[in-house]
């Protein structure tokens, strides 16, 4: 006997299609109601481990929230949010991003290495503004939605008034113009057309001008949402809305990057988180 | 399933529980199918599945991506309930009704209906010659053969979907496979000069702590 014939012996042991869907059945129904009943991971934690005496405590110093280390190469974070890019081309403009824009053909948004520290991969855009708006009128930017229900068609937003800030890690080439953090202000209504959620604020959302964090080297940029963010000069009043009412309903967050005449911008970003 | 589609399956499952049910129907057949070729139980192999994945929900919150599929970890965590399901010798499934009002599981529709289907999936499962006489040699083997071998001829997996599944590197893999299939080529001489098995579907724990 040669090794092929007891492999052939094995291959032929194959049992053939068995079936148990009654048992199935039930254990899809079990798993369902247990899945039903089951409780967030951090809350079971608490209820087993930790005596309500260390809770108030704990919480206190358990407030980072990674939105997306990029660890995993995705476009998507932990929570399903996406990583997506956008432009004024969608306005009739003629700035170009890459990674493509949701809109064009192939897959889109795509994430790049090497990443920050030991992760494999980071947010990586590059692009060039347009001129067709005028000087500072034209724009390209990335985006990550907070998690997948966040963004159309269902659109909800997200209560995250009970963190301070946000902090991520950045480098890039900027020769000129502005890239900003963004905290866009989204309503619940998905615009299907745009396939985005309809902006409350009519754009003029919160924002932080980062543009002289952005250097070759990884550097951390920290955000306190209250005292660093400030909706635009030009906010019509009709939109001007409190800081607070933005963090209870959170969709997104941007980074924008404007200028006029043809300007290169290449941007690399990594580890954001919530503290 | 592609990894980013089964990657978003996972993390929306992490998110909504409830949305586990996609990933059950995705896994259930191959788990349940390696199940029944591990043990040649029907009933054991129902217990097997319904193990893995009770543990899977339970365990989803801590898992992490690490350049290894999903469907790799349940493979392992079966893996691990079939050593158990040995290690318990008289293994007895619970009945079916023994939990039906603690609110925790539902009772099912027709239990005599699930024994019915039970053993006529251990009908297939005892006239199944081949598989039988290739179950009474398999559990000659240590567990770490059984695994391999199983996965491999039987399953029909691929030497890195094998490496995946039990943490070992191609190497070892493909080392384990070797020596499994020449301890069988031993076995099998030494059976044909002797009788043929009688193949009664029986597991024998005493001989096979922790597999066959």
């Amino acid at each position: 006997m040669e090794d092929k014939d007891v492999i052939k012996k094995l291959e032929e042991a194959r049992l053939p299609e068995i079936e148990t869907p009654g048992k199935k059945a039930f254990l899809r129904a079990s798993l369902l109601e247990k899945a039903a009943q089951r409780k967030p991971f951090w809350a079971l934690f608490f209820q087993r481990y930790v005596p309500s005496t260390v809770l108030a405590f704990a919480v206190a110093v358990m407030t980072a929230y990674v939105v997306d280390n990029m660890d995993s190469g995705s476009k998507f974070n932990r929570q399903g949010g996406m990583w997506s890019t956008y432009s004024d081309s969608q306005e009739g403009g003629d700035s170009v991003v890459w990674p493509p824009e949701p809109t064009a053909a192939g897959n889109g948004f795509i994430m790049s290495s090497p990443g920050y520290g030991s992760s494999k991969y980071a947010v990586h855009v590059t692009g060039k503004t347009g001129s067709k708006f005028g000087l500072n009128y034209n724009y390209l930017g990335f985006l990550v939605r907070f998690s997948s229900d966040t963004q159309c068609p269902v659109c909800k937003g997200v209560d995250i008034s009970k963190y301070s800030g946000i902090r991520f890690k950045i480098k890039g080439s900027l020769p000129s113009g502005r890239l900003s953090f963004i905290l866009p202000y989204e309503s619940g209504e998905c615009d299907t057309q745009k396939m985005t959620c309809k902006s409350r604020t009519d754009y003029a959302d919160f924002e932080k001008d980062i543009t002289t964090q952005v250097t070759g080297e990884w550097t951390t940029v920290v955000i306190d949402f209250r005292s660093g963010l400030k909706q635009p000069s030009w906010t019509p009043s009709k939109s001007a809305v409190k800081i607070e009412k933005v963090l209870q309903n959170v969709h997104l967050f941007k980074w924008q990057y404007e200028n006029g005449n043809g300007s290169l911008a290449d941007i690399w970003l990594a580890q954001v988180e919530l503290f | 399933m592609d990894r980013d589609t089964e990657k978003k399956l996972v993390e929306e499952s992490k998110r909504d529980p409830k949305a586990f049910g996609k990933i059950f129907e995705e896994y259930y057949t191959a788990i349940h199918r390696y199940a029944l070729h591990r043990t040649g139980n029907a009933a054991a192999a129902d217990d097997v599945t319904g193990e893995t994945f009770f543990k899977a929900l339970n365990k989803l919150s801590g898992f992490r991506w690490a350049g290894v599929p999903f469907s790799a970890w349940l493979y392992r965590i079966a893996g691990n309930e079939v050593i158990n399901y040995f290690r318990k010798g008289a293994h007895e499934p619970a009945p079916y009704d023994i939990n039906a009002n603690d609110g925790s599981v539902r009772e099912p529709a027709s239990t005599q209906d699930i024994e019915k289907e039970l053993l006529e999936a251990q009908e297939k499962i005892d006239n199944s010659t081949l598989y039988i006489r290739a179950k009474e040699a398999l559990k000659t083997l240590p567990v770490k053969y059984q695994e391999v071998l199983v996965l491999r001829f039987l399953e029909d997996r691929k030497i890195t979907q094998i490496c995946e599944i039990l943490g070992k590197n191609e190497g070892t893999v493909k080392s384990l496979i070797s020596r499994g299939v020449a301890r069988l080529k031993v076995y099998f001489e030494k059976d044909e000069d002797t009788q043929p098995l009688a193949g009664d579907g029986v597991i024998h724990n005493e001989k096979a702590k922790g597999g066959f």
